[in-house]
């Protein structure tokens, strides 16, 4: 599974602007799925048939998006204005290399004189290499996105630092699940959403076309095991997260229990997840339609809004179980 | 004079019963079918039966505006605003209160009287009232109930060269848009939606694509419009007279890439000035129609709109005139099949 979530991960998926990721997934999958399509707003939905003709559809769904960055205007002199794409820092921005989804290469740059706590995005400009409007217009219609670039790699033993990973682990884990499930009696629905960092959004149809019976997503949670770090209770490498609840869903209790005693019997380590400031896609799902029962497994990850988040693979690989028990146990149930 | 009529009629999110009953006059002899939807929303149906795809044009009808929400002692009402007004440009406009259209004027403290922190301050909501000219409370309350919403009470003009100043051109230009193409036959079915309570959170919309269902949906607005004075070039917004703007992200909706193109070459090939919208503040109905149902292919185009959400904004009818030209050139393509869903 390491080497998808690398490839996953450097990947580029700035919301709304998917493509590059889910291209790689939709190759990913197509062996393991008896369909898939792309709907209206770029989620990709791929299928398993169920066995048994239970008449009941079960949904698995993460989000494929990353947080970046859009260019809105061009200047005179070639200079690219932008604005954020989801939850991005502007500071954070300063000095980085970015890259449009037509691979275009930048630099970000900051205008002279702007003390770094009151810079804002209108301070910001990208360097693109062009020397003059129309030279960059070329390069960069208005509206093109983009994201930091950062490679991945391998941190310690178990541990890998990366972009994105906080959506592409769940990407990875949900592939890894379809790879692994043998014949189900229920049909399957694999949902990769688009636009979750900017408010769910992608979710909203695709939760509404699945008329599911049961969904599960996979994300992330912030891990709260650095220093002086705001207060959690994850650690990396304990287990992913089972959640309670965050800005969006408070999880029907009947599914995280079904979680944790899936956990428990299988022996699989799991933590609990409580984030007051974080949301998921679980959250437009449950209030789909009539309501989708739904429960959500996430991945501790460290310095989650950072181009260099950490994960512990040995969370990723357990959520994988995780969610492959808990499916196998939902259709005995 | 259609814009005239538009902008000076009254729409408080809530309560559009007067604009949409001038809409409706306007679009009842060109619609096979006209209704209002739970929420107040008028939907006018055209070309049912021709083969589709089904394409929804929307505006929305509704104004930011004031509610009275206290009668004074004294006769002077207590108002809080409905959608977003920025408190600063109230002092001393003029306004119409209740469905009587009472004529009042927002008070505060004269200058000779305030002392020198005070007008080094922006007055508050809560240091103003609309005052109607009662003597007292039972006076006041013979033509105003808590709950009556007012109105900014701005007279249509055209002024300067081809540019025009109003009330709520944000987003009576969008209406006008959609009542101007009504008026035009196409051979695929057409449904135009005047939506309630976009200003206060883009309520109507919703309910509205999930009922009408359409392939693909154009949504109709005034737009942020600030090519004046301190603006650096990339804050404007739009420019006004260059056009239609064609929305690429704001804080509701990321532009979906196929329709975002779409846009951009019909109104290149009709020889239509258009620009990009290019701010991300701000949103409009497309954030709840592209994510109605199974999901709908959305785009948005506006008209640029100086001193928006204030008592007197500004428009140029070239802009608004171009718009009407890329809606119906936007249409026209759809029928020649030139965009799939």
């Amino acid at each position: 599974m390491k080497e998808w979530i690398s490839k996953l991960a450097v990947a580029s998926g700035p919301s709304g602007s998917e493509t590059h990721v889910r291209d790689i997934l939709a190759e990913l999958i197509q062996p393991f799925a008896d369909e898939w399509h792309v709907d209206v707003l770029g989620n990709l939905i791929a299928f398993k048939k169920g066995i048994a003709n239970t008449g009941k559809t079960v949904t698995l769904s993460a989000n494929m998006d990353e947080p970046g960055i859009m260019a809105l205007h061009v200047e005179a002199n070639g200079f690219v204005r932008i604005v954020p794409i989801g939850d991005i820092s502007v500071a954070g921005l300063i000095g980085e290399r970015v890259r449009f989804v037509n691979r275009v290469w930048g630099v970000v740059g900051v205008e002279a004189g702007k003390s770094l706590k009151d810079v804002t995005f209108a301070d910001l400009f990208v360097d693109i290499g062009a020397e003059s409007k129309a030279d960059a217009e070329s390069l960069i219609p208005v509206g093109t996105a983009g994201v930091i670039d950062r490679g991945s790699f391998e941190l310690g033993e178990f541990r890998l630092a990366g972009k994105a990973l906080s959506s592409r682990v769940g990407c990875a884990v949900l592939v890894d699940v379809l790879r692994k499930l043998e014949a189900y009696p229920h049909d399957l629905q694999i949902v990769f959403s688009v636009q979750k960092e900017p408010g769910s959004r992608g979710i909203k149809p695709a939760a509404f076309q699945s008329e599911a019976d049961f969904a599960l997503t996979v994300g992330s949670a912030k891990a709260g095991d650095t220093p002086k770090a705001e207060r959690s209770n994850l650690v990396l490498g304990k287990g992913p997260a089972i959640k309670i609840m965050d800005r969006g869903i408070i999880v029907p209790p009947f599914i995280k229990d079904m979680l944790m005693e899936t956990a428990e019997q299988h022996q699989l380590p799991y933590q609990l997840e409580v984030s007051a400031d974080q949301a998921s896609d679980a959250g437009a799902i449950l209030l789909s339609r009539d309501g989708i029962p739904v429960g959500a497994v996430s991945v501790p990850v460290r310095y989650l809004s950072t181009p260099s988040q950490v994960v512990d693979l040995r969370d990723v690989e357990h959520a994988s179980r995780l969610v492959l028990e808990t499916l196998r146990r939902y259709h005995t149930t | 004079m259609l814009l005239k009529r538009l902008t000076e009629a009254m729409g408080p999110s809530g309560f559009e019963d007067e604009i949409r009953r001038l809409i409706y006059e306007e679009v009842r002899p060109y619609a096979d079918r006209v209704y209002t939807d739970p929420l107040g929303s008028l939907i006018v149906e055209t070309g049912e039966s021709k083969p589709g795809p089904r394409v929804m044009l929307s505006a929305h009808m509704d104004e930011v505006s004031l509610m009275i929400v206290h009668i004074e002692e004294n006769g002077l009402l207590k108002f809080r605003p409905i959608g977003g007004v920025d408190p600063r440009i109230l002092v001393s406009k003029p306004v119409s209160v209740g469905k009587q259209k009472i004529a009042g004027v927002i008070g505060a403290k004269a200058i000779h009287l305030q002392t020198q922190s005070e007008r080094e301050k922006p007055i508050g909501l809560d240091q103003m009232y609309i005052d109607i000219g009662a003597r007292s409370k039972e006076e006041a309350e013979k033509a105003v109930s808590p709950g009556d919403t007012a109105v900014f009470m701005t007279e249509y003009q055209e002024i300067g060269e081809r540019r025009a100043k109003g009330k709520s051109f944000d987003n009576r230009v969008g209406c006008g848009v959609l009542i101007e193409t009504i008026r035009k036959t196409f051979d695929i079915p057409v449904i135009y939606a005047f939506t309630v309570q976009e200003e206060i959170g883009l309520r109507g919309a919703g309910p509205v694509a999930y009922r009408v269902n359409p392939d693909m949906a154009l949504i109709l607005e005034g737009t942020v419009c600030f090519d004046v004075i301190d603006a650096p070039e990339h804050g404007t917004g739009t420019v006004m007279g260059k056009g239609p703007a064609i929305s690429v992200i704001d804080s509701s909706t990321i532009a979906n890439r196929k329709m975002l193109e779409h846009l951009v070459q019909t109104a290149e090939s009709a020889k239509i000035p258009c620009q990009y919208r290019r701010v991300s503040g701000g949103g409009n109905d497309a954030g709840r129609v592209h994510l109605a149902r199974n999901g709908i292919l959305t785009g948005a185009v506006s008209v640029p709109t100086r001193y928006i959400h204030a008592p007197s904004q500004m428009i140029s009818l070239d802009d608004y005139e171009n718009t009407i030209r890329l809606v119906e050139a936007f249409l026209r393509s759809v029928e020649k099949g030139g965009l799939q869903v």
